[in-house]
């Protein structure tokens, strides 16, 4: 998440609220919600709220008592919407949990984990204690009118068991309107009951993002790291499409899977052919991927041939199928209208080459995290 | 060398040209080996980290860990059910014959028709009724009813009262229903159209290509062309149903078989979607008597299908949207995952439970060739009468199961190993009829089905396996319903 | 030395097959598939020996290369169909518990449990 360093001032735990830019002391402010009011440097008296964010170094002169952060440039300040929530923690970190202009916001249900994937760009560790609490009531603080997608993700977010039918209903509840994501590997999803249990909430719009990474168990456990994985997401998948669950499959490619991908794709349609979407994925090289660079890295340019085959062969099966995390240079033209500008904002960046590219527009761009890790073939389209 | 701990999964296997192996299993996944991958396989000696194996493995032909082993099981019963879905409903498609009357009088002609004057050949209101009862008994949740005769629109009442009383019982029933019309055209006018159009009633019609094609198998009884009446009638038809509520089907016979393609062109040129490119039946006229020059060789209607087939991929990579629809099946059955109802080539055969005919009598037959070998003489095929039998009387009686549990390929000598079962079926009353067989099984070697059906699947499964792209692209298009541009990726 | 092929006569032919490595069904299904064309027999010749006996049918013309020819088709034909036999013999069974879970109810089913007892009839 995008995330800026300010300096703290009465934070003695981290505050978790509302981004308010109004200045008039007439609005109406609401009681459950902690309000977080941004402030220029230029403003003079300032609006009641529970915390502030200030530009420049006007903290000095308006003499508050609530928590605040102040230090940060105007730019970044304006940066901030109305409507975004953030966690402002004692060391002066405004960390933006929810972008109000953001299609791609997301609840990181917890940083457990039950697989050990050789590429986890977020490697596991412990859940505190009020995780839950946290989130579900991050949900409550989200804009229902202004929240088309959200993504509930992790970590593994099935670790929690009937947690997460509280994320679920809790988004069921406030978020009504918003089509909801859990990213899973699916191993819980083999215990029916469990599927059962989610069926039970009665969400009007869920998809489950589910990973799989060869059309056999020894390539995906490997990558997975934990054998008997492939099998018991394959149940998993289909335990979700005997409740007509929407369902999306994923695949990371690296160089123990590319020659594999055609394969997989004929696997994915003759075997799930309920599929809504599959997503052809590239590489991040962050996390736990860094680590396992010599067994996973592959230039993307160097299997274009088994993507362009796998997409054609989706195509024809009349599936959806997108390409993420992959730059127009390194891709065919044919596949062009498959890539889709899947890196958030925040974590996006391009190269100096590409700074006069004509495409760059439409380009994916690179994953801020992977600096170092890109294909040979990067070219700017003139 | 080492012995590898792996099991193969069921699955049949077929020599094929240049040294290849075909094995398919039992939901129609395939696979091509060579030689020595299928001895490697066979002995038990296959590197666990080859590609062969993998595909082996992806493709449910062997199995390698106690783990696993349930869950391909598992894997493989969902999409066997899936492959099998068209039994899930019972009988469907209800042909109802409501008179044997016929102004035409069609060389090939296996309704064996009578003069249009013949009016004892016609069903009753009474037996309509009771024809329209049995089928609502049918537990399939969507039934279609299909007008057949002889020419219905020489009994338009029945036709109007059987659409009227199946209407209103299913007000209670509350089923999928839908009206075909199977007509040569030449009667039809503007109150019939607009009250077709009006019950949502779609048309088959026959055309067998250009003029000098389609005349001379398709008589008017009282003599002359029929040709232009179609043409005619065709137009007025279209301009009040739309051209997607209008199709056509032809029969191949000794005049047309070296002139597909001239019948393909005329099918593309008077806007029709696709062809079925039907192959003679032995039964009705084209048996008896005079007509059997109309007879070919069961190769050289193969060979005449493959050109034709090869003219209509051409014609959809110009741009055109045509499909052969039998082509169409087998494709669905071996590219997809998916289950294809198909009467005439199914396994169980489709005859009874998939689709039943109902005779202007009321007489219940699983088939049409059984009610035309019942027209011929031979009434073992009638299943009851819908005045005299139940349901369960007709399509549980001893008599249908005995045809369906002998028409599984599983069963019959030389299918129960066929590489192409999957993709094949049988037909039992065939096999009574032209091999003599009273078990239904007929004699595989010897049989003209078989011929036919294993040259043709063998076609595209080399095809298939050649790969070509844009023959590919067709394929898939057909296979999905879309335009050949669409499915292509430039 | 047994001869395997042997012809008796103008268009006849013998084949001698031994009971050790070729059972009577896996020659019957391959004859089988020989009878559009030819008339075949098949006996005991020995006590070892199973004998099948090739004519071409009346109306079949046929050269004698084409006769030998047809005749090892058909002893590499059996040597499918006694593989056919094996697998069937020791994996058939899994067969039948596709088409057994394919048609259960859609319960959570014992398979798991019967399987694990009995994967298949290893060699």
């Amino acid at each position: 998440m995008k995330s800026l360093q300010g300096i703290s001032t009465n934070i003695h735990s981290s505050i978790t609220g509302v981004i308010t830019k109004r200045t008039s002391r007439n609005w109406f402010k609401r009681k459950d919600k902690i309000t977080i009011l941004c402030v220029n440097d230029q403003s003079g008296k300032i609006a009641h709220a529970d915390a502030y964010i200030l530009a420049g170094e006007s903290a000095h002169k308006h003499n508050l008592d609530a928590p605040v952060v102040h230090g940060i440039s105007q730019a970044e300040l304006n940066d901030l919407n109305d409507g975004d929530v953030v966690l402002l923690t004692r060391d002066g970190k405004i960390k933006v949990i929810y972008s109000i202009k953001s299609n791609h916001n997301a609840i990181f249900a917890t940083n457990r984990c039950n697989l050990h994937c050789l590429m986890c760009p977020q490697p596991s560790s412990s859940d505190a204690e009020d995780i839950l609490k946290n989130n579900i009531s991050l949900i409550g603080m989200m804009d229902p009118n202004r929240t088309e997608y959200l993504a509930i993700t992790g970590g593994e977010p099935t670790v929690l068991g009937e947690g997460l039918l509280d994320l679920i209903q809790e988004c069921k509840k406030h978020l009504p309107k918003t089509a909801l994501a859990i990213l899973t590997n699916g191993l819980k999803l083999a215990e029916i009951d469990f599927v059962r249990k989610i069926a039970g909430v009665n969400h009007p719009d869920l998809i489950f993002a589910i990973p799989l990474y060869s059309d056999n168990d020894a390539i995906h456990d490997m990558t997975v790291g934990v054998p008997g994985s492939f099998y018991k997401t394959i149940k998993g998948l289909h335990n979700l499409a005997l409740f007509r669950y929407k369902v999306e499959i994923r695949t990371v490619i690296h160089a123990l899977n590319n020659d594999r991908i055609l394969q997989l794709s004929e696997f994915i349609y003759r075997n799930f052919p309920f599929t809504s979407h599959v997503a052809l994925m590239a590489l991040e090289m962050t996390g736990i991927a860094k680590v396992n660079t010599e067994k996973l890295w592959i230039d993307p340019y160097d299997y274009t041939t088994e993507l362009a085959k796998a997409v054609q062969y989706l195509h024809r099966a009349d599936m959806n199928v997108s390409i993420y995390n992959h730059q127009l240079c390194t891709l065919p033209s044919s596949l062009w209208q498959y890539s889709r500008k899947s890196i958030s904002g925040w974590k996006n960046s391009f190269l100096e080459e590409c700074s006069c590219c004509v495409q760059k527009s439409k380009c994916g761009g690179f994953f801020e995290t992977g600096r170092g890790y890109s294909s040979k073939h990067i070219h700017p389209f003139l | 060398m080492n012995e590898v701990d792996y099991i193969i999964l069921p699955c049949k296997f077929m020599r094929c040209p240049q040294n290849r192996i075909l094995l398919v299993n039992e939901v129609g996944e395939y696979l091509y080996l060579t030689e020595e991958e299928f001895e490697g396989l066979a002995s038990y000696q296959l590197e666990p980290d080859s590609r062969i194996y993998y595909d082996l493995k992806s493709k449910h032909f062997l199995s390698d860990s106690e783990r696993s082993l349930p869950s391909q099981v598992n894997l493989l019963a969902t999409k066997y059910r899936t492959k099998k879905a068209y039994l899930r409903h019972f009988t469907s498609l209800h042909m109802v014959v409501v008179t044997l009357r016929c102004n035409q009088i069609c060389n090939y002609c296996h309704a064996s028709s009578k003069d249009d004057t013949a009016r004892s050949y016609d069903m009753d209101v009474d037996t309509a009724k009771k024809v329209v009862d049995m089928i609502f008994e049918s537990p399939s949740p969507s039934i279609k009813i299909e007008f057949q005769g002889g020419e219905p629109l020489l009994n338009f009442t029945i036709v109007e009262e059987i659409v009227k009383y199946a209407e209103k019982t299913n007000k209670a029933k509350r089923k999928n229903l839908s009206f075909v019309l199977c007509t040569n055209l030449t009667l039809i006018n503007q109150d019939i159209l607009e009250y077709l159009k009006k019950h949502t009633v779609l048309i088959s019609t026959s055309l067998d290509g250009p003029k000098a094609l389609h005349d001379a198998n398709r008589i008017m009884r009282c003599g002359g062309s029929s040709y232009d009446k179609v043409i005619d009638k065709l137009k007025l038809t279209r301009a009040v149903m739309g051209n997607e509520n209008v199709s056509a089907l032809m029969t191949t016979t000794n005049n047309n078989l070296g002139n597909l393609n001239q019948i393909i062109d005329e099918y593309v040129e008077l806007g029709f979607q696709g062809v079925f490119l039907r192959s003679l039946n032995p039964y009705g006229y084209a048996k008896t008597g005079h007509n059997e020059k109309l007879q070919y060789d069961m190769d050289d209607f193969v060979s005449a299908y493959k050109k034709a087939i090869e003219y209509i991929i051409t014609l959809n990579q110009k741009g055109a949207y045509f499909v052969e629809y039998f082509a169409t099946i087998l494709l669905t059955r071996i590219l997809t995952p998916f289950s294809t109802g198909f009467m005439d080539l199914q396994s169980p055969a489709g005859v009874g439970i998939l689709g039943a005919i109902y005779d202007f009598n009321g007489d219940v037959y699983p088939s049409d060739e059984g009610r035309m070998l019942a027209a011929m003489g031979d009434s073992h095929f009638r299943l009851g009468n819908v005045k005299r039998n139940t349901h369960a009387e007709l399509f549980y009686s001893p008599l249908l199961q005995k045809i369906i549990h002998n028409s599984c390929v599983e069963i019959v000598p030389s299918c129960h190993s066929c590489a192409y079962q999957q993709f094949c079926g049988t037909d039992p009353i065939r096999a009574y009829s032209q091999q003599n067989d009273k078990n239904y099984f007929g004699c595989i070697p010897t049989s003209e089905f078989c011929k036919k059906y294993k040259q043709i699947i063998s076609y595209f499964m080399d095809m298939i396996r050649e790969n070509d792209q844009a023959v590919m692209d067709v394929f898939w298009s057909w296979v999905t319903r879309r335009k050949y541009n669409e499915v292509r990726i430039k | 030395m047994k001869k395997i092929v042997t012809k008796i006569e103008d268009n006849r032919m013998l084949v001698t097959l031994h009971k050790a490595f070729y059972e009577k069904l896996a020659i019957m299904s391959a004859a089988h598939g020989l009878t559009d064309s030819f008339v075949v027999m098949v006996e005991p010749y020995d006590e070892e020996y199973t004998a099948v006996y090739f004519e071409p049918k009346k109306d079949i013309q046929i050269v004698e290369s084409g006769l030998y020819e047809a005749v090892q088709e058909f002893c590499n034909r059996v040597l499918d169909e006694q593989l056919r036999l094996d697998i069937e013999k020791r994996y058939g069974n899994i067969r039948d518990m596709i088409v057994k879970q394919a048609f259960a109810p859609v319960t959570e089913a014992q398979l798991s449990k019967e399987l694990s007892a009995d994967p298949g009839n290893k060699k």
